[in-house]
């Protein structure tokens, strides 16, 4: 077989995982896998023999993701009033269940996990998916994205971020988990200096 | 790697940081920060693990293999042309006012060599309006060949066109007698990143913020399309 046929067939489930999981569709992922791989192979002369094949492939299989997805912009979506970083989630209330059980979190999660996934921007998942499942390093996933490599950390930061806090909403909402506690004031003619628990 | 604080710690669950800089890291934190660390190193592991997509489809897979070993399938990406799109010709405005206004040495430069020159030139201006570009930097839309020991390089127009809704320039050649078209987009673009995929694309190089990719095999016929702009 081809040489790089079999460079393809070798990769080919993590190539076609990665594009079903930015894509979000199996028909549209059928049609970006295979417009990848016939592109890879048309310009399989502009890979050198030896070098990152799965860097090399994965800058064709993310362009046409994009494309598939008609984003024009990879810049990070503005998380407002919410936490956009690991560190602030720390005071997040439930966080320490998911840190301290995060298989049962997530058994009880299910399919709320791709649901809390897809809502991440295309920068963002390709972001993760290649640092998280692929394995490559921030310099890596730069090169493929072609974004600074501070951008990349930003996009990490925010779909980690954007992840965890839409499961323990889901988590909230399903009742499994304590919900934030919220202090309500009531007003002065009520009852001077006194205050009511909430939430 | 120098990075703000905030992104230190993720960077050392993600083991992106050096031997030193982890060290630094670990000595900062307390027992009880670092197993914090490792729990959500854990947490991200677990993560992953839900995230992997299902694998390539059997019969998909066969399909694409049948496709790319076979002769016939091959020949047929070979006359394939891209774009799809009949004004995606794209001659490299940036090269052909290169070209046009080279003064011609003894050098044995390629092509691409020759268009190192065009790095001067702005590439908003290069890629909106490559006629007016050459114009105000003395060239004229011209043929031209290089002296004998050189490449022999006829130039036959250029004009903008537009790849991915974004402006590109174009140029097309005859470079020692096989036809050429050299397209210049802004480099990291969408456009250049759709030439890149190109399944005629032959050669890319960049030069300062353009890119520029020769696309081989262009019917010459259609390069007298190029001479409504003159």
């Amino acid at each position: 077989m081809d040489e790089f046929v079999q460079l393809i067939e070798t990769h080919r489930h993590e190539f076609y995982g990665y594009i079903y999981r930015t894509v979000w569709d199996s028909q549209l992922a059928d049609d970006v896998f295979s417009e990848a791989v016939l592109a890879a192979y048309q310009n399989r002369k502009s890979y050198v023999s030896g070098t990152n094949f799965r860097a090399w492939m994965y800058r064709i299989i993310t362009n046409k993701c994009f494309l598939a997805n008609r984003e024009t912009a990879r810049s990070p979506d503005r998380l407002e009033d919410q936490a956009d970083s690991l560190i602030a989630l720390q005071n997040e209330p439930g966080y320490e269940d998911l840190l301290n059980r995060p298989d049962e979190f997530l058994s009880r999660c299910g399919d709320e996990i791709h649901i809390a996934f897809k809502k991440l921007s295309t920068a963002e998942r390709s972001c993760l998916l290649l640092k998280a499942v692929e394995q490559f390093s921030y310099k890596e996933i730069a090169g493929i994205l072609e974004i600074p490599v501070g951008t990349v950390m930003t996009h990490l930061s925010r779909a980690r971020a954007r992840l965890r806090i839409e499961l323990l909403d889901y988590g909230r909402r399903e009742g499994w988990l304590r919900k934030p506690v919220s202090l309500r004031v009531r007003p002065k003619a009520e009852k001077e200096g006194s205050y009511e628990h909430a939430g | 790697m120098n990075m703000p604080d905030r992104f230190k710690i993720v960077a050392y669950i993600d083991g992106e940081l050096t031997l030193e800089q982890s060290a630094e890291m670990e000595l900062s934190l307390s027992d009880e920060s670092l197993q914090g660390l490792q729990r959500e190193g854990a947490l991200e592991a677990r993560l992953a693990e839900h995230l992997k997509g299902p694998g390539c489809p059997v019969a998909l897979w066969g399909q694409l293999k049948r496709q790319m070993t076979s002769e016939k399938h091959a020949a047929q990406f070979r006359i394939r042309r891209f774009p799809k799109k009949r004004w995606l010709w794209v001659p490299l405005a940036a090269s052909l006012a290169v070209v046009a206004g080279l003064r011609f040495s003894s050098d044995d430069l390629s092509f691409l060599e020759r268009v190192s020159t065009v790095a001067a030139l702005q590439a908003e201006a290069v890629l909106h309006n490559p006629m007016d570009v050459m114009a105000e930097n003395g060239f004229d839309l011209t043929i031209m060949t290089v002296p004998p020991g050189g490449h022999s390089i006829e130039v036959l127009g250029g004009y903008t066109a537009k790849i991915a809704h974004e402006s590109v320039a174009v140029v097309c050649v005859n470079c020692c007698g096989k036809p050429i078209r050299v397209l210049v987009a802004r480099r990291g673009s969408r456009a250049a990143k759709a030439l890149r995929d190109c399944e005629t694309l032959q050669s890319v190089s960049w030069r300062g913020d353009l890119q520029l990719a020769v696309i081989a095999e262009s019917p010459t016929d259609e390069a007298l399309n190029l001479f409504k702009h003159v």
